[in-house]
């Protein structure tokens, strides 16, 4: 599924982020990314999730090689993978429904289908009733469990999650983490980054330790 | 529907960020309205200098020794001729009756024969849409014929309507020129100011939910539509509106007692190609400004 060899990142003005990152993920793993502040979590999933692309080094999704993806591949890739945000990325003017279908009409579903699926992952986060609710109504973890809805409305083989229960009570985190596992169970290959060693411990899965960009064997 | 969901973003845009693309409505407005403005005073010089050239005539002087079948020939070259609105031909004959009619002249006082007083002449009256090649093809055809004396004609008004005609071209395509730099720029500047935080995080999700470039732009072009559109209906508008209040009083000061001229509104195609080369420049400078900030997306990081 993912194979990362010796990737490097630098950020403009030589700020490093990543150092010599090996990786191998399978297809319907479930992995944590963690370390403290600054390690380089949200920047490792920035590359699988074709936010940005390694300085040097390569990295292989889908057996493809990131940096030599031509636009449509790119695009179609992309489709294939759910993202979770640490900051949601929830489009303020549209409502909690038109959010969640963005995806599908990115893939130009039929509008049956649309409503479909849209209201089966709203009804799998549990916020049915919101459809007509904007971002801005929601609570925190209501917009995070948008966001959830929004990432896996497409069936993603991959699901990314940047600190999906980052400012939630326990209980509210559990209730997210219990959905990412549910969808691995269903199939996907999900890969969480969390500081929340708590929550590592409790699900006791493959962790990556990052520390100043490197990783960290235990 | 993914079109109306597309419509709806574009419009939403729209109005959130009203009071920027308030001010580029302005802007379209103001270029659309003298755009219109030149358009009609090009149009109406034109149409003047035609109307003067129309309303004179030209005289072609034949030898006196014309025989009928030079005086034939001639009249074949003129009737073929384009540009020409109508002809005829004067007899010395003729001529000499319409003196004889207007002066009184008497023939047995002065025993002259009126071919010694008069050669044989065409009276022609040009049309509008006389072009230069036809005026040169004419005088040309005529120098050829063994009859042909000379040409009376105001020349100097005759090379001034087709120098006119010749600049109007330049003049409508400096205004073309003017309209597509202004349209580029001040719709690539309109999305560029509407780009705040959330847009530029809406084109980013869009980006990494896989979508197209069209689904990125879209939303753009048509907010930039829209802007153009009312910007230009706006214009448009006062244009209209100054020319009815002012024609009036154009053609009271244009009227003659034999030559008077109304004032031409400017013609509909001229206003919708400026139309559509508003609408065409501005989707230029939106795809440009888009197409700039997605590439930037990626150089931050690099
Ligand atoms: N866009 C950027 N430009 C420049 N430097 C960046 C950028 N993004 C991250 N960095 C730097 O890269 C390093 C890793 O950042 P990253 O966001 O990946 O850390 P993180 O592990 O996700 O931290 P956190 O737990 O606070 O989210 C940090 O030193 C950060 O300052
Ligand atoms: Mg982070």
């Amino acid at each position: 599924m993912i194979r990362a060899f010796h990737i490097y990142k630098y950020y403009q003005k030589g700020q490093v982020a990543l150092v010599d990152i090996n990786l191998r993920i399978e297809k319907g793993d479930f992995l944590f990314i963690t370390g403290p502040s600054g390690a380089g979590k949200t920047t490792l999933l920035k590359l699988i999730y074709l936010r940005e692309f390694p300085s040097s080094g390569q990295l292989l999704i889908e057996d493809k090689n990131v940096l030599h993806l031509k636009r449509k591949e790119l695009e179609e890739l992309r489709r294939h993978i759910g993202v979770v945000f640490q900051d949601f990325k929830l489009i303020p003017y549209l409502t909690v429904y038109e959010n969640v279908a963005l995806p599908l009409y990115i893939n130009k579903e039929p509008e049956y289908r649309v409503r479909q699926r849209v209201f089966s992952a709203l009804d799998y986060v549990g916020l049915v009733h919101k459809t007509s609710k904007f971002p801005l109504q929601l609570s925190g973890g209501e917009q995070q469990r948008i966001g959830i809805a929004r990432a896996i409305v497409r069936n993603p083989t991959l699901l990314v999650a940047d600190e999906p229960t980052g400012n939630l009570d326990y209980e509210r985190a559990i209730e997210i983490m219990d959905m990412l596992l549910d969808m691995n169970t269903r199939g996907a290959t999900v890969i969480v980054a969390t500081h929340n060693l708590e929550i590592i411990k409790r699900y006791n899965k493959n962790t990556v330790y990052l520390k100043e960009g490197r990783i960290e064997e235990r | 529907m993914r079109i109306s969901f597309f419509l709806k973003r574009a419009v939403l845009n729209f109005l959130r960020n009203k009071y920027n693309n308030f001010s580029s409505i302005v802007n379209v407005a103001v270029v659309s309205f003298f755009s219109i403005l030149i358009l009609f005073v090009i149009e109406n010089a034109i149409e003047f200098v035609d109307r003067l050239v129309s309303e004179n005539s030209a005289v072609i002087v034949l030898k006196d020794s014309a025989t009928l079948e030079d005086i034939k020939g001639v009249e074949e070259i003129v009737s073929k001729q384009k540009g020409i609105e109508r002809y005829r031909y004067i007899s010395p004959t003729h001529a000499y009756e319409e003196l004889k009619n207007a002066f009184g002249l008497s023939a047995e006082v002065a025993d002259l024969k009126p071919e010694r007083l008069l050669p044989p002449l065409f009276e022609l009256k040009f049309s509008r849409y006389m072009e230069r090649e036809d005026f040169e093809r004419l005088k040309m055809q005529l120098s050829q014929n063994i009859a042909f004396q000379e040409m009376r004609v105001n020349l100097d008004l005759i090379i001034l309507s087709f120098k006119f005609k010749e600049y109007s071209i330049y003049f409508k395509g400096i205004i073309i020129f003017i309209v597509c730099i202004s349209s580029f720029y001040i719709l690539s500047n309109t999305i560029g100011l509407n780009l705040n935080n959330n847009r530029r995080e809406e084109i980013e999700l869009i980006e990494l939910l896989g979508g197209d470039s069209l689904d990125i732009k879209i939303p753009y072009i048509v907010e930039g539509i829209i802007v153009v559109s009312i910007g230009f209906l706006l214009g448009l508008f006062i244009a209209f509106g100054c020319f009815i209040t002012v024609l009036p009083y154009i053609s009271k000061m244009l009227h003659f007692g034999v030559f008077s001229f109304t004032p031409v509104v400017v013609k509909s195609i001229d206003v919708v190609f400026v139309y559509l080369v508003l609408v065409i420049s501005g989707f230029f400078g939106v795809v440009k400004f888009i197409n700039r900030f997605i590439e930037g997306l990626y150089e931050e990081g690099n």
